[in-house]
């Protein structure tokens, strides 16, 4: 992205090819990052009317949280693994100049969907012992900056 | 009654909507009612990349992308892109048109699509805000926005041109800021985007006549009743036939608008339509090289329909 | 029906303690594999689309230099350098929190990332000159609200990015709107300082002192020049001014100050991929429900309801600012903008409003969202850093109340203080 500013600002030059890396560059690494950002405890939620309730209350919707997300998690897996497919079979490339193959960019989305998906059962099954789902995970490491943006 | 889904990405009150709209009635009308042809304009259910991509799950039928879209499919199809690879004269003509449409279809019928006719999208030039250019030579070392594939690009470097690629809200804005010189766009785009702000339109007639490629699923296709599959062909190409023309006229119709405000139009004359196609010759060599039957097979195509230029 | 069913909807699955971008993509999924006789890749395509957008980019990066600015203890360097001058005033150390936000709103993109920023060097000493408590937290979580305004913003590159609008644009229309609200905050805070005769003044202006500090303090004021600078000229887009600034952070962190060592470096780099990560997901969440919405007619129903209604813009307007005054309880600023941006947009761009001072509405909502109870994250961050409890915290924002409702109607029904600065 600089070098792409560099060479259009001072050579005249545009890299279309820079900005196109760089967005998909991001697009795995969010994928790739979204079980983590869970396990980090930093995906955005709210637990104050949960912390008012009574434990069984608290665990009635830890219950019903983690399982949203899964069934959240399972249809972004199987509303993305036939698209695919497709992308597979029709060999579609990305727009312009990098040429990669769509599936190969779109499977980031399924593989995202399975990350996900693994954190939640994690979550349900904690959720079931009767702990907080959604905490930070001993083994995640969250530095002290580490708040919600 | 079987569905069919034709998503854009144009405005609902575009003409493109109404072409399709239009290619509807008549299939109803054919049909008995027996094919429902359901158009979802301005990206509403899909935008055209993703409307492509879906042809064949089942959930799209028929898309009418920009045939630059078809490219990503099948780079062969990038035919239809060359500078100077199709003019007026040659798609008006109703046998080179629809040979020319089954040598693109051939490409993608693998990958289980199918291309049905091609439309007439816009033949593009140049607009700049402040260089009036009358000649190849006037357009070196200008900051111009382009949308196009490599061979496209690589024709606007052999021009001196820096071409910039940036969003189509924008450009408007960054023309009149001069962050850059010039667009290369439609006469709608020139009129309805850039206004006289744009006083300068360089136009090489044929440079770059982009076109609509109808796609359809070819499994769903294949699979219709034979009159019901003949219905939808023989519609498309009534809709194709007239669209050319009609299309073409509203385009010389929005230039001599821009002219009456003002605007400076200039057209290539032949000697120097000579030098682009010249130059487009050289930037196409490429192509040709890694494509050796498609060449051959529209050069003769051009000869067997008297088109050839 | 349907449709109307979606926003309570997602509000239940948010009081449950449901993420958000799970209560906001569940529901729209649910109602399109339900109602809306959609095809299920459909979903995969829109959640994918949303994220691929190159405005989207500029978020990363943006978060990183927030980040390091933050880390890089760059708050203290300017509250001396202010304070030095501005503590001959009665108040004065609360004005020199406010000034030092619009520096801080000036290079991070948030209003939580200003407000921790600050509050960790601020908090403790506000209480030391004997201001209460509440009134210093309220007055850093509030100051931290400019960085959502005064760019570079994550809810203008938000709202760029979802209803399609130049982000650059966006930035210069926050410009006056975010130094008008500063200006609007300082004359309540010396208002309040006055007649509540809070914290201490020094006899005069340390001019010295501050001469001293100035040339350390002369690269970290260039990031703000250099930020707006660049984007106002159209020399880089937004996109790339987010990694210029990241850059410029760093090296001002590692090399100039040398306030940030690489391991941490690296600990700020991940704790970013992991907040724009989040950010990411709700936008994903929120493009669902963007498209249901559509898909399901209830923008088109919803413009052609207020052509019914015969509704001028004024009153449009009016009832928008209560909707998202009123939503803004329960939402944080992202959620905001990616549930209300798909409909509100089109309705105001059907009633003639520019789209671009319509954003700007938006923001100084969501501005106002991150400080209103019961889910507000400024009163969140600050009640961490404050140690103070979150009412406690809400009750010391209600005062500052009164001044962002003043501009949030300025800002609505003055155009021209979006609009001046945009060309
Ligand atoms: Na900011
Ligand atoms: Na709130």
């Amino acid at each position: 992205m600089l070098t792409e500013a560099f060479s259009r600002g001072f050579l005249g030059h545009s890299y279309f090819w820079a900005e196109e890396s760089v967005r998909y560059l991001m697009i795995w690494a969010f994928f790739l990052a979204i079980g983590a950002t869970g396990r980090n405890g930093m995906h955005i939620r709210t637990e104050m009317l949960v912390a008012a309730l009574p434990p069984w209350g608290q665990w009635v919707c830890n219950m019903l949280a983690s399982l949203a997300g899964l069934v959240f998690s399972l249809i972004m897996l199987f509303a993305s693994v036939p698209q695919v497919e497709r992308y597979y079979t029709m060999g579609m490339m990305t727009e312009s100049t990098l040429d990669l193959p769509m599936w190969a960019l779109f499977l980031a989305m399924p593989i995202g969907a399975v990350l996900l998906a693994i954190y939640y059962a994690g979550g349900l099954v904690r959720a079931w012992k009767g702990k907080d789902p959604f905490l930070p995970l001993p083994e995640s490491g969250l530095s002290e900056t580490g708040e919600k943006a | 009654a079987e569905t069919l889904v034709l998503p854009n990405e144009v405005a609902a009150t575009h003409w493109k909507t109404d072409y399709q709209k239009q290619f509807g009635d008549l299939v109803k009308q054919k049909t008995g009612g027996k094919i429902d042809v359901q158009v979802f304009p301005a990206g509403q259910l899909y935008n055209e990349q993703d409307a492509l991509a879906a042809l064949g799950t089942g959930s799209v039928q028929m898309v009418w992308p920009v045939s630059v879209r078809i490219e990503s499919i099948a780079p062969q199809t990038g035919v239809l892109n060359l500078p100077f690879a199709v003019s007026d004269k040659m798609m008006t003509n109703a046998c080179f048109s629809s040979g020319l449409t089954e040598i693109i279809s051939s490409y993608v019928e693998p990958r289980g699509l199918k291309v049905l006719a091609l439309l007439r999208t816009a033949d593009l030039f140049f607009i700049f805000s402040g260089k009036d250019v009358k000649k190849m030579e006037d357009l070196k070392g200008t900051k111009v926005r382009v949308t196009g594939g490599r061979i496209f690009l690589d024709t606007m470097r052999r021009l001196g041109v820096s071409p910039v690629s940036m969003a189509a809200s924008e450009m408007s804005s960054a023309l009149s800021q001069g962050a850059i010189d010039g667009v290369f766009t439609s006469p709608a785009g020139w009129a309805e985007m850039i206004g006289i702000s744009g006083k300068y339109a360089w136009y090489v007639p044929g440079f770059q006549l982009a076109t609509y490629a109808v796609v359809v699923d070819g499994a769903w296709y294949d699979k219709l009743a034979p009159d019901l599959r003949e219905a939808v062909s023989s519609s498309i190409h009534e809709i194709a036939q007239r669209e050319w023309v009609e299309a073409k006229a509203a385009d010389d119709k929005l230039i001599e608008k821009m002219k009456a405000q003002g605007a400076q139009f200039h057209v290539a004359d032949e000697a120097e339509l000579a030098r682009w196609r010249d130059l487009a010759k050289r930037a196409v060599e490429p192509f040709d090289k890694a494509h050796p039957d498609l060449v051959a097979k529209i050069k003769k195509l051009e000869a067997s329909c008297g088109v050839g230029g | 029906m349907n449709a109307a069913l979606a926003l309570p909807a997602v509000l239940v699955f948010l009081a449950i303690g449901c993420h958000v971008a799970v209560a906001l993509g569940l529901v729209a999924a649910t109602l399109l594999v339900l109602f809306g006789g959609v095809p299920i890749t459909v979903i995969a395509q829109t959640a994918f689309k949303s994220v691929n957008s190159y405005s989207l980019m500029a978020i990363p990066m943006f978060v990183l230099a927030g980040n390091l600015m933050m880390r890089g203890r760059i708050a203290e360097l300017m509250i001396e350098l202010v304070g030095s001058i501005v503590r001959a005033v009665r108040g004065g150390l609360a004005q020199t929190v406010l000034i030092t936000s619009v520096f801080f709103a000036a290079v991070s993109g948030s209003s939580v990332g200003s407000a921790a920023a600050i509050g960790s060097a601020t908090v403790d000493g506000l209480k030391r000159e004997d201001y209460p408590a509440r009134f210093a937290a309220a007055l850093v979580a509030v100051g931290g609200t400019l960085g959502l305004m005064i760019p570079p913003s994550l809810g203008f590159i938000l709202i760029g990015a979802i209803v399609g609008l130049p982000v650059d644009k966006l930035f210069m229309a926050g410009i006056l709107p975010g130094i008008m609200e500063a200006i609007l905050l300082m004359v309540g805070v010396a208002i309040m300082a006055r007649r509540n005769n809070y914290g201490h003044k020094i006899d005069r202006p340390d001019f010295r002192g501050f001469a001293s500090r100035l040339p350390m303090a002369v690269p970290a004021l260039l990031m703000p020049v250099l930020v707006i600078g660049s984007i106002y000229s159209g020399f880089l887009t937004p996109t790339e001014v987010s990694a210029f600034a990241a850059g410029y952070a760093a090296l001002l962190c590692l090399i100039v100050y040398r306030t940030v060592t690489l391991g941490a470096m690296w600990q700020t780099a991940r704790d970013s991929i992991l907040q724009t990560t989040m950010i990411f997901a709700v936008v994903m969440g929120g493009s669902l429900v963007g498209f249901v919405m559509a898909r399901i007619g209830v923008s088109a129903a919803l413009v052609s309801a207020l052509h019914a209604a015969e509704m001028n813009h004024y009153t449009f307007l009016l009832v928008v600012n209560l909707l998202l005054l009123f939503l803004g309880m329960f939402l944080d600023g992202i959620a905001l903008i990616v549930l209300t941006a798909p409909l509100l947009f089109p309705a105001a761009v059907a009633l003639g409003i520019d789209p671009i001072h319509f954003a700007v509405i938006m923001v100084a909502n969501v501005e106002i969202a991150t400080l209103t109870p019961p889910i507000g994250l400024n009163l969140f961050v600050m009640s961490g850093i404050a140690r103070l409890p979150v009412h406690e915290v809400a009750r010391g924002v209600m005062p500052f109340f009164a001044i962002r409702l003043t501009a949030l109607a300025l800002i609505t029904y003055v155009p021209a203080i979006s609009l001046a600065l945009v060309k």
